[in-house]
């Protein structure tokens, strides 16, 4: 059996939460974390947790540099980000933490597609879980189209884990060719975010609770870069998906004025510059693309934690309502200005060290270097926006310094992006390639402080540009959103007007009805009814007991049939009127449901393509 | 064979699944008379335990992993695969599509459930233990049934042997 799997660890205490209340549960929680992060110190590279299962090996813990790297930085994060959110009272909160957290490592250490798929898939749903518990209805909606996001994304991956079992009868992750290579890439693109599967990050991430979007900031979007570095190292087009995410993001970061939706933005865009760096595939691009995962998660996770200690103690959230913070929260303040300057790479921080890697790696892609040339300058100006019209403004607004347990976390996160600027070689030995590179080159410097000056004196001189507007800028969501409205609308008239066709058929069919029950029957039936009563009358003499009231009462009852076709045919007439007027209402769920149904017929046909290559080939 | 196995097996957890399932709908008339989905809001504080039942059940409904239903549609989708016709191909989009249409029907109830605003007078109120105990099994067997699979492959397997081997 070998070493325990540490997703095991997060499992049983999640199992283990609900027993401990107050205080006890703090200890617990965060003794757990700390546990976890310790053990994962002295896990040797290993295979082990091998099953048979249906015929095939499983692998849960398949521990290699690769999957150790980011083992090791996600229990770390694990951990401060536990300690952040320690004051949330709610079980399920950390429950679910757990189980989310568990779940990435799971991912990060599956060694067969089958296990991959299933902590992929717990993964996704125990997200939207998290989402939901802000309990409001925008964080319903946005975990919503979340977790139907992820599991289309998670069904297009099943499918192509499914043809690669089929093509090759092995599980083993990698060796992934034709259709299936496409369907694994897009599977694995819906978490990592490429254009244009990424909505649901900038759509959920600013509507959940703030402790919430700390801990989903790290560990999605990572999983997918690591399932890339592990599966799609030096594919081009995967390298240059990164560099059109690391524009994209950032163009739309720049337009953003909530906060936290302009850090879900730079999400897209710093996982852009992963993306690039694991898809050229040199042993300078994983290592450069990895070491900014390593950093990365250390920056924007601080981030996410000052704006949240922010809304802690402010309830606000939008730039435009932010500023004069520096004098309230001034330790909030300043790790956030070093966590900005980390995430723009000014030397000497973090940032600045993976993202010289990355550039280095790039050197024989003109394009994509300039690109992310271009995503580093947007970056630099989008934090200048971010913290000074957040934190450093003159503006009058109470709060006051967030707690010991969310300052102590964000002293350490800032710690440690300092720690990673300035002693860059730290991670080199931990880093799959131990790849090194001299950073801090007088070349690279001036390069480096060229750029920056050059947009910090455009922020200086042009700062009104940059002014925090409240607007919606239109991204993918809205276009998916027109298209399940024009999906509606095709529900709405075509099968509401075939309803009312229907209606309008058999309201037909009763006048007709009544026409002949009132004319030539009742007549007749009143005619006959006559001629026997007199016949009777003059032949028994009595009414009682005779055919003829049989008779009377059949008409009488014809007569009544009569009367509720009329009504019938009345109502066919107004529901007719009302779906001429527009006012008709069809009961279908939301606008969800049929967004959800639009990437079902996407899905279907994707299949179709995939039919279609099968036959042919 | 494989196709065999999944059918089998697919008996034994939908079956798990859907009473399940109904037991939990069973119950929620039984203790409050509500039938229509739009008045469940809240219900998971008032029987929690009823409502678990029903998530973990509809959670396999849609195929999550390490759920019974997850096992089911692998295998089915094995069957299909095996079979190596383009024409099985669909066979498999659809369980996937299913699956993904099962979310929409019952992703909305658990958020109602759980997470909307709470419509009811009083905390928690659950089922009787007997109407509980059931559905607690069903639903412990659809955890266990997904994670050891030996279990029930065991039988299984010497089953479809014996159908395809007259």
């Amino acid at each position: 059996m070998g070493a325990i799997h540490p997703a095991v660890i997060f499992f049983v205490g999640a199992a283990l939460i609900p027993f401990f209340k107050g205080t006890g549960q703090r200890i617990f929680v965060v003794g757990v974390a700390l546990a976890a992060f310790v053990y994962m110190l002295f896990i040797e590279p290993q295979i082990g947790w091998r099953f048979s299962f249906l015929g095939f090996n499983v692998v849960l813990l398949n521990a290699d540099r690769l999957s150790l790297f980011v083992g090791h930085i996600f229990t770390l994060i694990g951990l401060l980000i536990i300690l952040y959110s320690i004051h949330v009272k709610e079980n399920e909160h950390h429950i679910f933490s757990f189980l989310y957290i568990g779940s990435s490592l799971g991912v990060v250490f599956a060694g067969d597609f089958f296990t991959f798929f299933i902590f992929w898939e717990m993964l996704a749903v125990t997200a939207a879980i998290l989402i939901w518990l802000k309990k409001d209805e925008r964080s319903l909606g946005a975990g919503f189209r979340y977790l139907i996001m992820h599991l289309i994304g998670g069904g297009i991956l099943l499918m192509g884990i499914l043809l690669h079992f089929l093509a090759t009868g092995s599980m083993e992750i990698g060796g992934l060719t034709g259709v299936p290579f496409a369907l694994i890439l897009i599977g694995i693109g819906f978490k990592a975010t490429f254009i244009p599967f990424h909505t649901w990050l900038p759509d959920a991430y600013p509507k959940t609770s703030f402790t919430v979007s700390v801990l989903l900031s790290v560990f999605t979007t990572k999983a997918g870069v690591y399932a890339l570095a592990r599966l799609f190292p030096g594919i081009e087009i995967v390298a240059y998906m990164g560099g059109v995410m690391a524009l994209y993001g950032v163009i739309f970061a720049l337009l953003q004025s909530n906060a936290r939706k302009l850090l879900s933005y730079h999400i897209i865009s710093q996982v852009g510059y992963m993306v690039a760096g694991v898809g050229m595939g040199t042993a300078m691009g994983v290592d450069g693309g990895l070491s900014h995962v390593w950093n990365h998660i250390l920056y924007k996770s601080l981030l996410f934690m000052c704006i949240g200690a922010v809304i802690y103690r402010t309830e606000k959230n939008d730039l435009t309502e932010l500023g004069g913070l520096a004098r309230k929260m001034p330790i909030t303040t300043i790790a956030c200005i070093i966590a900005a300057l980390s995430i723009a790479g000014v030397p000497p921080f973090n940032g600045f060290v993976s993202k010289a890697m990355v550039y280095k790696a790039a050197d024989y892609h003109d394009v994509l270097y300039w690109m992310l040339k271009l995503a580093s300058v947007g970056t630099f100006l989008s934090f200048c926006k971010f913290t000074y019209f957040g934190f450093l403004r003159k503006k009058e607004i109470e709060a006051r310094e967030a707690p010991l347990t969310m300052t102590i976390p964000m002293i350490i996160v800032a710690f440690l992006c300092v720690l990673g600027g300035v002693y860059p070689n730290l991670l080199g030995n931990i880093l799959p390639y131990q790849s090194e590179l001299h950073v801090y080159t007088l070349g690279k410097l001036t390069d480096t402080m060229l750029l920056l000056g050059v947009s910090g004196a455009i922020f200086l001189f042009a700062r009104r540009l940059f002014e925090p507007h409240e607007r919606e800028s239109p991204d993918f969501d809205y276009l998916y959103i027109r298209v399940a409205g024009g999906f509606m609308w095709f529900c709405r008239n075509p099968v509401s007007s075939f309803g009312s066709l229907i209606d309008l058929a058999y309201a037909r069919v009763a006048k007709g009805f009544i026409w002949f029950c009132r004319n030539p029957v009742s007549s007749l039936a009143a005619g006959v009814d006559l001629m026997f009563a007199r016949v009777a009358r003059i032949l028994v003499g009595t009414d009682r007991y005779s055919p003829m009231i049989a008779a009377a009462r059949l008409a009488h009852w014809m007569d009544r049939l009569s009367l509720a076709a009329e009504k019938a045919a009345a109502r066919g007439e107004e529901r007719r009127k009302m779906v001429t007027q527009g006012q008709t209402k069809v009961d279908v769920r939301s606008i969800d449901s049929a967004l959800f149904l639009v990437a079902v017929m996407l899905l279907i046909f994707l299949v179709y393509m995939t039919l279609v290559y099968i036959l042919a080939g | 064979m494989s196709g065999l196995q999944g059918a089998i097996v697919h008996i034994i957890h939908h079956s798990m699944m859907k009473s399940a399932l109904f037991l939990a709908a069973g119950a929620i008339i039984y203790k409050t008379g509500i039938r229509g989905i739009d008045k469940m809001a809240g219900i998971g504080k008032k029987m929690p335990v009823t409502m678990l039942v029903f998530s973990i059940a509809a959670l396999s409904m849609m195929g999550i992993p390490p759920l019974a239903g997850f096992i089911s549609k692998w295998t089915l989708a094995m069957g299909a695969l095996e079979t190596g016709e383009p024409v099985f191909m669909v066979s498999i989009l659809l369980l996937i599509l299913s699956g993904i249409m099962n979310a929409i029907y019952f992703v909305p109830i658990i958020i109602k459930a759980y997470f909307g605003a709470n419509e009811y007078e009083g905390g928690y109120d659950d089922a009787p233990p007997s109407m509980l105990l059931p559905m607690m099994i069903l639903a412990l067997g659809i955890i266990i049934f997904g994670i050891f699979t030996n279990l029930s492959f065991s039988a299984i397997i010497p089953a479809a042997r014996a159908l395809l081997e007259p």
